[in-house]
């Protein structure tokens, strides 16, 4: 898959995530699948949830353009996020469509999406750093177990992925992959770890998620 | 904000609010790109919209063109049929406008394309 061109300003640098390791993981695991399955599958529609600079859903538009039409949408709660994926998808020539909102806050419950990605905040750290008002904070800080932002999206999955849908989570080892896995299960969503990769620090992990 | 992506939009979040759906449309500016046709995928896309949202959102954009009131049988077939919903959903963009929530009455600003779905804390 080819990597977006991503140019961000001094000021964007400063409130947005930056592409980075776990964001080429995602773009990654998201090549494999595409030559697996996707390619096939023909996703018609595709969200990602807190898109950040537009990097990953970029990435998966200029891949699907050459296999099929599809709708992206993306939604973020920092509007410098959202200005910068519009560029992000201008620059590279495909069409993302953004909502400023809080995760899923504002999307009608329907079962419509083929694709959800999630990028969570996912680094451990005090529950009150959730809270903070710093844009830049918003991107990482996932407060006890890196947890607190993605389990409040976890239960509403279901209420937007299509019968056939692929759902992509990004998490690292102290957020406990096999621990999201069994809670799916609840929601009778099978899971498995489709990718994974060492870097300094952090043990990263790709999750994909689907109906039972 | 293309038609394809108000139709999955609310304004539920909202405190007090119980369906939010669908949002209303007053446009200041609306621009119209040529975006290529697929009648495959808009095939595909019909049946994940709501239809009804569809035409009122064209209506308050003055775009509902020749769009019928219902979704035609065999859509597959129905080229013509296909080609109006295409534009409806992917080619007419509002840029510059609100979106009002039914219930509530709270606008939404939409700013170079990007709606603004936040609330206050006090709205939650």
């Amino acid at each position: 898959m080819e990597t977006p061109i991503v140019k961000l300003t001094d000021i964007e640098l400063d409130n947005v995530y930056e592409p980075s390791e776990d964001s080429f993981l995602l773009i990654d695991a998201l090549e494999t699948d595409l030559n697996d399955q996707l390619k096939n599958k023909k996703p018609s529609m595709c969200l990602e949830i807190g898109i950040g600079s537009g990097v990953v859903l970029t990435a998966l538009a200029m891949a699907l353009k050459k296999f099929c039409s599809s709708h992206f949408v993306g939604t973020d709660i920092n509007p410098i996020a959202c200005r910068a994926t519009k560029k992000t998808s201008m620059l590279n020539k495909v069409d993302v469509d953004v909502v400023q909102m809080d995760l899923l806050n504002n999307l009608h419950s329907r079962n419509v999406f083929d694709v959800i990605i999630f990028n969570p905040p996912y680094v451990v750290t005090e529950p009150i750093e959730v809270q903070d008002e710093k844009l830049i904070s918003k991107t990482w800080a996932g407060g006890i177990m890196g947890r607190q932002v993605m389990d409040k999206v976890f239960p509403f999955i279901t209420q937007f992925l299509s019968s056939e849908g692929l759902f992509y989570l990004l998490v690292i080892k102290e957020n406990e992959p096999e621990s999201i896995i069994e809670l799916f299960k609840t929601w009778s969503m099978k899971g498995s770890i489709i990718a994974e990769r060492k870097i300094r620090g952090e043990h990263l992990y790709v999750l994909r998620f689907q109906r039972e | 904000m293309k038609l394809l992506t108000h139709n999955m939009l609310s304004s539920k979040s909202l405190k007090g609010v119980v369906v939010g759906y669908p949002l209303k449309i007053e446009a200041y500016d609306v621009k119209v790109t040529e975006v290529e046709f697929n009648p495959e995928f808009i095939a595909k896309v019909i049946p994940k919209i709501d239809y009804s949202v569809l035409i009122r959102a064209a209506e308050y954009l003055g775009h509902v063109g020749k769009l019928p009131g219902h979704v035609p049988e065999n859509v597959e077939k129905n080229t013509d049929f296909l080609k109006e919903v295409h534009h409806a959903l992917l080619e007419v963009e509002v840029v510059k406008g609100d979106l009002v929530c039914p219930e509530s009455g709270r606008r939404f600003p939409i700013t170079d394309g990007i709606p603004n779905m936040l609330l206050n804390e006090d709205e939650v």
